[in-house]
């Protein structure tokens, strides 16, 4: 078979480039990055007419300048990887401002198919569009009507492709006329790159000339890198005679050139009803953007956000809790029986370390999932960019840009996509301070901790715990983002505030759920390595007997290495009230992953209660026919669960107000309190109460605990996440700011209880 | 300071060269009308620009922006 061809998708953000990259490859796809970068790079297989074509969906861009990372990965994989077309999508309703980039790509002389996608909207504004005249134009590139979500108009779009691809030499570069004097300063320059064979293959030289008069920053460092110096030396002293003839500079001069030469080729073209309208959104976006009712929508949104994570997901994180903890560890347990291994250590090493390990993942694949799907929601939706507008005035008073806001929401679910969700800030100082304080928001592998701790420490009040944490951490984010702009950054001009707001849509459900795949498979994928590793390395640790009489894989926690290395740090945790060894030795594996926290308090608070119920508690094991049925019938309850939460939504967010308590939802009668302190946690509310001096010290003292937890560095998948982005110097500030903050909260929260009389 | 609903040309733009390309791929350039679809007393403004997109831009950022109104009215700052 033939190497299939590439072609690539390019287009402004919000134009529906994914759904059309969707119906046009179908489930035929793959996620990777773009090569040394973090932004993401969707590829996928499209068969048209019985060949195959590499697709590829380049990153939403508004032109093929250098402003961002993601202009330069488009505009270099145009240039360097030559593809055998672009698809370049533009949103019909706003031909004018997409032709834009557009026009760009076609300038670089490749082949190009422009979609006019969402072409229903535009028609239901009443806009028409004469595709054909404007193909015409165009010297006949194809020009192709979609609706990306109806898939209307994709086999016109596949045809053109082909089409285009067909190796006839149809291509007839589309001319923008720039006119005098900008053309003959191009064309002097064109003149100068083409004698140089090594440019010129490199390059178009039209389009390198055009760009180095835009000033483009990019292709100049790359160019004086290579030690073209005499062709910048010409680009610069062509400039100034641009600017002394015109009194304009060569960029203002280019970039309107190529708004009349849009507005030229769409006259006649475009109609349109008369006069500004106020569209459905324009009306939304009185009240969602309004400077005061703005607010309040915004919070009961990130409201509804949080109870997907903390309640929704509910019902599934316990249903594979007790997958993994019953039927799964029996399973493997028994096989390892049958083969004469069930007493080794070996056994020991897979059913607590390995498959425990497997169970701490899966766990957070629920909250992840109901964590995406809103997010993903509010981002389809168009409401994640009014997110961004009403939150600029408050993040500007802490001198954050609004964008800052979208990555500390996603740090809410996972502190890794957050980091690199402030890609989307152009100012590099803005992103490290964003990716800075983001660590603090509370991300979802923290909330089995609170859960943990609230059941055992407070019972149905556990909610406060949870809900008075994550504040906790929203404003050690901004106090910190504070201190730092009128510290290190004090000489930095604030950035300016630029965003385009989509018009609101119904968010498109097989995008939603590719998004929420994708982003929860990645979750696994990254994290699986780490927490397994984790978990077999603690689980050694464990096993390696240092005093005592215990031997390898027989010696009780206290006697383990683990047991000393945790000894040793204890003291330190003394001033916050939590000083044993059981609670510092779950920091340790915390540092690893917030995830191991639980696990390994399971490993180390229940040990002792385990080992003297175990004996007697060996009930009939079920057989594998029970545990099918009882799987699936609690698979069944916790769907059920997952809808009854889901509607509990309602009188949980109505019972925020004074004065309104309305009933929760308890279809399964199971009654919201009847769950019991399971071991673990009535181990930790006596080790906390021993560690700490009384019972009610021991609250103080739990509650101090999480504070810790909340706030110290999130993980290790974090910790190279910075690193990455930010470099190994940047990381470490960043692991020992949060240690250190961290510490000072729990003691503050420990002996400021204390000074007022708790306990 | 502009009303909602009142459209204005934009007559200079008072920012550094990167800005105002930013600006000018967003589709706002020199001698644009653009609609003002919100401007209240904080926070950013939003623009109708080219028709049917919104763009929503920082109050501070508008301070730099000089408009004339296509509507009878005195000449002031965005």
């Amino acid at each position: 078979m033939a190497t299939p061809q590439t072609i690539a998708l390019a287009g402004n953000p919000n134009v529906g480039k994914s759904t059309l990259f969707n119906a046009l490859t179908g489930e035929r796809q793959h996620v990777g990055n773009w090569p040394g970068k973090t932004v993401e790079k969707m590829a996928g297989t499209a068969h048209i007419g019985g060949r195959s074509f590499t697709v590829i969906d380049l990153p939403g861009t508004y032109s093929l300048n250098a402003y961002s990372s993601e202009e330069i990965i488009a505009r270099d994989f145009i240039t360097n990887e030559h593809p055998s077309a672009i698809v370049a999508v533009a949103d019909a309703a706003n031909l004018e401002r997409n032709l834009y980039l557009a026009l760009q790509v076609l300038e670089l002389g490749v082949p190009v198919v422009l979609a006019l996608n969402m072409a229903d909207t535009a028609r239901q504004r009443g806009i028409t569009i004469d595709a054909a005249a404007l193909s015409a134009r165009l010297n006949g590139t194809p020009v192709v009507e979609t609706v990306g979500s109806r898939t209307t108009g994709l086999d016109a779009l596949r045809a053109a492709i082909v089409a285009q691809t067909d190796g006839a030499p149809h291509l007839l570069p589309v001319p923008v006329d720039y006119g005098q004097p900008l053309e003959g300063e191009i064309a002097a320059l064109q003149a100068q790159i083409q004698a140089d064979p090594i440019l010129s293959y490199q390059f178009r030289p039209r389009w390198l000339a055009t760009k180095l008069l835009e000033h483009d920053e990019d292709l100049r460092a790359r160019l004086a890198g290579a030690g073209y110096h005499a062709l910048i030396e010409a680009t610069d002293a062509a400039m100034e005679r641009l600017a002394t003839q015109t009194g304009e500079d060569a960029e203002t001069l280019i970039t309107d050139r190529r708004y009349q030469v849009i507005a030229g080729l769409l006259r006649g073209i475009v109609t349109r009803p008369a006069g500004g309208r106020e569209t459905r959104s324009d009306r939304a976006d009185r009240i969602v953007t309004h400077p005061i009712w703005g607010v309040p929508i915004f919070l009961l949104l990130m409201w509804i956000v949080f109870q997907f994570t903390a309640y929704v997901s509910a019902p599934f994180l316990d249903w594979i809790d007790a997958l993994v903890g019953g039927p799964l560890t029996r399973w493997a347990q028994a096989a390892l029986d049958a083969v004469r291994l069930g007493d080794t250590w070996l056994a020991a090493l897979i059913v607590d370390g390995v498959i425990a390990g497997v169970g701490g993942v899966l766990v957070f694949v629920p909250v992840l999932f109901f964590l995406y799907v809103a997010v993903a929601v509010l981002e389809d939706s168009g409401y994640m960019a009014r997110s961004a507008f009403v939150m600029d005035r408050v993040m500007r008073s802490i001198g954050l840009h609004g964008k800052s806001f979208l990555p500390l929401i996603v740090g809410f679910g996972c502190t890794v996509p957050a980091i690199y969700a402030t890609r989307t800030l152009e100012d590099e100082d803005d992103r490290k301070l964003t990716a800075f304080i983001t660590t603090f928001m509370s991300c979802g592998a923290r909330l089995p901790v609170y859960v943990v701790f609230g059941a055992a420490f407070f019972g149905a009040r556990a909610g406060n715990l949870i809900f008075g944490l994550y504040l906790l951490g929203v404003v050690i984010a901004l106090l910190t983002g504070f201190v730092m702009k009128r510290t290190i950054y004090r000489h930095k001009a604030p950035q300016p505030f630029v965003l385009e707001l989509p018009p609101y849509r119904l968010p498109n459900v097989s995008n939603v759920l590719r998004q929420v795949r994708e982003r929860t498979a990645s979750f696994v994928r990254n994290a699986a390595t780490i927490i397994l590793a984790a978990s077999i390395v603690i689980w050694f640790l464990l096993a390696l007997p240092v005093r005592g009489e215990g031997t390898f894989n027989d010696v009780s926690t206290g006697d383990s290495l683990f047991g000393s290395v945790s000894r040793a740090l204890a003291p330190l945790f003394a001033p916050a009230g939590f000083g044993s060894w059981e609670a510092a030795g779950s920091l340790i594996t915390g540092f690893v992953a917030k995830e191991a926290v639980v696990s390994t308090m399971s490993q180390i608070y229940v040990e002792e209660t385990a080992e003297s119920a175990g004996d007697g508690a060996d009930t009939e094991t079920p057989s594998f026919g029970d545990d099918l049925r009882e799987i699936a019938r609690s698979f069944g309850e916790a769907a059920i669960l997952t809808v009854q939460e889901t509607a509990n939504i309602v009188p949980r967010t109505a019972n925020l107000l004074p004065l309104v308590n309305l009933g929760l939802g308890d279809w399964l009668n199971r009654g919201e309190d009847a769950e019991e302190l399971t071991s673990l946690q009535s181990a930790l509310t006596a080790s906390f109460a021993r560690t700490a001096g009384s019972a009610e010290r021991g609250k103080l003292a739990a509650v101090a605990f999480n504070v810790f937890v909340l706030l110290y560095v999130p993980c290790m998948a974090t910790v190279a996440a910075m690193r990455h982005e930010f470099g190994g110097r940047w990381m470490l500030y960043q692991a020992t700011y949060t240690l250190f903050v961290a510490w000072l909260a729990a003691t503050l929260v420990f002996q400021g209880g204390l000074l007022l009389g708790i306990g | 300071m502009v009303a909602p609903g009142q459209t204005v040309e934009l007559i200079y733009i008072d920012e550094g060269r990167r800005l105002r390309k930013r600006l000018a791929d967003l589709g706002l350039n020199v001698g644009l009308t653009v609609r003002v679809v919100r401007n209240s007393f904080a926070g950013p403004l939003i623009l109708a620009v080219r028709e049917d997109s919104r763009l929503a831009i920082g109050r501070g950022m508008a301070h730099h922006i000089r408009v004339s109104p296509c509507d009878a009215a005195p000449p002031g700052e965005g």
